[in-house]
């Protein structure tokens, strides 16, 4: 650690602030709470309000997983686990269920998070109205409403023209009944991990100054039609290391024009090639 | 001799900007199934009068709605965050459609829209609804998947009033609706409008200059002049048989 | 069941500084089944006392009592949604004016007044239909839209739509204009029908031929004079 930082880099009145609001964001499930975002040494859209949220909750027993789309080898992460872990001192590891903290852009590891697990996620765009209502100021006025007419008219106009949503990802979920959030970047296959799940999930957005969340055991629903289930993507092709095809897959293009598939969380596919034991998944039923 | 309550009722309401009265002492009642019309020149009010009616501006006075959960509540009252729940069951149609629609969703969206806000989630039910009410509306349904931005004057007026019929209001407030659509347009619009009078006993506030639209379709006429209620009868008495110097005039200058 | 009292209709004309009157001491009773000719020169206030049996036009001294199964009104002093209900149930009238409906056939504008007392509607075509052939419509015009007609179809539209409903009291004003014979004469058996009845009527006729046989009572209306000239 270096004697020049503050502990965890951040100085103890950004660590308090961000704390509050995080408290706050917790307690109101999906309502986006400014803060005041910190200059970070990377630079703004590289994941700078996830990593404040890393940095405020980091302690020296932690252990800190980041990935970045599924990988913890991407430059990306790597320089951000680099970082954490030298100003924190905390442990690194490519095992999700061995962190106690996972930041990570655009993805949720297979493996089911636990209790006492926090998820943080990097966020480019906090607000969900942000395509159908261009004012902010307008938009907030919608979330205190709880009037999301705009998103279902968005939806409508989708199924009436192409017959389903062609939103990939960023799907917009209701949290809790109350507002609706946009739920980072993650692919349409990653959300119904968020609905009841035993973990936290931090959203953090640093060059938009927002940090949402979703407490454990709450209610994340996509918006769709009681008659047009939300559907996550079908699952094309097997993964050419392992030959799953029960997980999100990457597609990895060919010099050929072909396209090749791989398990896109990392973490999960070392431990099915080491042959090591992985927890139950999201996606399997849980259990009592 | 006919015991009926009105459905909608105004009681000495002022609105001033500044240090100008807009509206002064203004009272009228609307009955159910009936169109009142509300005509004037320009600034005599009557354009404020349809923005308070439809709660987009504050005012001094009573506005009652008598139905049932609005009893005994003065929506002149409400804050902000209660407006929208009252505004459920006041519908407007503005002579221009951008006001009231997004004029770059389909037709068949805007109209879809008051449904979706009514709870209603189940997508099938929400098409054949909208097709419902823009049939309704005597417009023509291929278009239906069109955006406003595509289609005449006189479709989206009518996309106007679909959307006012899905949304099943107790009142439609109607704002020069016929203004800048030419003649022949008019004329068919104003018999969707007297056509859906007979076969859904709408109950209309209409504001038009246009004294042979309001002639066309209202029961009952107030008139206003420098932001007072001058008169007030049955259309026919007030056009044919006006009282009041002002009304005189105003049916005068009819060419 | 119809009883005019001293009725009296002047016009105030508040930018010429005028007082017109159009008819004054008018008193006259009528009874079921009854036809009142109203007769006088042109511009001695026919049209104007129709139309104020009809609270088109608020008369200024007087009374119009009729008599309703809720007991008997005063038309003079009744408030504007009670006239509206009396419009409805009641009191007919027929004038020469058509109002442009481009996007109506004859046959449904006839049938309208059927179809807002809940008649229901293959029953109300049918007698649409029925009345407007025997007032001599071409069959071929039944659905079509009256902006082309003729002025003699326009009027035939305009009766039947009055007559297709059968008021206790019908007004009418020149019903006759621009009819051929033949429907001169359907008319007149119409009226004849709507007398035996009960129906009560009141009307301007451009001739006398028009109901001939139908008459009742005759009530003349003078030549009037202005009363005062307000400055």
């Amino acid at each position: 650690m270096n004697p020049k930082h503050s502990y965890a880099y951040l100085d103890p009145e950004a660590k308090r602030e961000i704390r509050r609001k995080v408290l706050k964001a917790l307690a109101i499930p999906a309502y986006q709470v400014p803060f005041a975002s910190r200059e970070m040494p990377l630079a703004r859209g590289w994941g700078t309000g996830g990593l404040q949220l890393t940095l405020s909750l980091v302690g020296p027993e932690d252990v800190v997983k980041v990935i970045d789309q599924g990988a913890d080898d991407s430059v990306n992460a790597a320089n951000l686990r680099r970082f954490i872990a030298h100003v924190s001192g905390a442990r690194t590891t490519t095992d999700a269920l061995e962190a106690t903290l996972i930041q990570s852009r655009h993805r949720i590891p297979e493996e089911r998070l636990q209790e006492g697990q926090i998820l943080i996620l990097q966020v480019p765009i906090p607000e969900p109205l942000r395509y159908v209502e261009p004012s902010d100021a307008k938009a907030r006025e919608l979330h205190a409403l709880g009037d999301y007419s705009l998103l279902w008219v968005d939806l409508f106009e989708e199924h009436l023209h192409y017959g389903h949503s062609r939103k990939g990802a960023a799907y917009p979920v209701l949290v809790h009944g109350r507002y609706v959030m946009d739920p980072s970047p993650l692919p349409r296959w990653d959300l119904p991990k968020l609905h009841q799940a035993a973990h936290i999930t931090l959203f953090g957005a640093g060059r938009e100054k927002r940090i949402y969340a979703v407490p454990p055991y709450t209610q994340v629903e996509p918006l769709a039609f009681v008659d047009r289930p939300f559907q996550p993507e079908p699952i094309v092709g097997s993964c050419r290391r392992t030959g799953c095809r029960h997980v999100f897959l990457n597609a990895i293009p060919q010099e050929d024009g072909s396209l090749a598939y791989e398990i896109s969380d990392q973490g999960y596919m070392e431990k099915l090639l080491a042959g090591k034991e992985s927890g139950p998944l999201f996606g399997e039923k849980q259990h009592g | 001799m006919v015991e009926e309550r009105p459905l909608l009722e105004l009681v000495k309401v002022w609105k001033a900007y500044g240090d100008r009265w807009a509206l002064k002492n203004v009272s009228l009642k609307l009955y159910p199934q009936e169109v009142l019309g509300v005509v004037g020149a320009s600034g005599s009010g009557k354009s404020t009068l349809l923005r308070i009616l439809y709660l987009q501006e504050p005012a001094q006075g009573e506005y009652w709605l008598n139905i049932p959960g609005w009893e005994g509540c003065n929506l002149l009252s409400l804050s902000p965050y209660e407006r929208p729940a009252a505004r459920r069951h006041l519908a407007m149609v503005y002579q221009e459609a951008a006001q009231a629609l997004r004029m770059g969703f389909a037709a068949l969206t805007n109209v879809a829209e008051p449904l979706v806000l009514k709870g209603e989630r189940r997508f099938e039910v929400l098409q054949k609804e909208a097709q419902a009410a823009l049939e309704r509306a005597d417009f023509p349904l291929a278009r239906a998947g069109d955006p406003p931005t595509f289609l005449s004057g006189g479709e989206r007026q009518r996309v106007q009033i679909a959307k006012a019929l899905a949304q099943e209001p107790t009142a439609i407030l109607l704002d020069e609706p016929t203004t800048g659509l030419d003649l022949l347009v008019q004329a068919t619009f104003l018999d969707t409008l007297r056509r859906l009078k007979r076969q859904l006993g709408m109950s209309l506030i209409l504001v038009s200059h246009d004294l042979s639209v309001v002639r066309a379709l209202a029961d009952r006429i107030v008139v206003l002049h420098q932001g007072e209620v001058v008169e007030e009868g049955l259309a026919d008495q007030v056009l044919e048989d006006p009282r009041h110097p002002f009304t005189q005039d105003l049916v005068a200058a009819r060419l | 069941m119809l009883q005019v009292i001293d009725l009296e209709k002047r016009f105030f004309l508040h930018r010429l500084g005028r007082e017109v009157l159009a008819f004054r001491q008018v008193s006259f009773s009528l009874q079921a089944g009854e036809l009142l000719l109203l007769e006088g020169p042109n511009g001695a206030g026919k049209s104007s006392l129709l139309r104020t049996l009809y609270r088109s036009y608020c008369p200024t001294g007087g009374q119009i009592l009729l008599q309703t199964p809720r007991g008997r009104v005063d038309l003079a002093r009744l408030g504007d949604r009670e006239i509206l209900w009396i419009r409805r149930e009641y009191i007919g009238y027929v004038s020469q004016f058509l109002d442009p409906r481009p996007r109506t056939t004859a046959l449904e504008l006839v049938a309208e007044p059927l179809l807002w007392r809940g008649v229901e509607e293959s029953r109300a075509r049918q007698r649409a239909a029925e009345l407007l052939l025997e007032l001599g419509l071409k069959p071929e015009l039944l659905e079509a839209f009256p902006t082309g007609f003729s002025g003699g179809e326009k009027q035939k539209l305009n009766l039947a739509r009055s007559l297709i409903h059968p008021y206790p009291l019908l007004l009418l004003d020149e019903p006759t204009a621009s009819l051929d014979a033949g429907a001169r004469k359907a008319l007149r058996e119409r009226l004849r029908l709507l007398k035996q009845q009960g129906t009560a009527l009141v009307g301007v006729f451009h001739s006398p031929e028009d109901v001939a046989g139908l008459v009742d009572k005759t009530y003349h209306l003078e030549e009037k004079q202005d009363v005062a000239v307000r400055t």
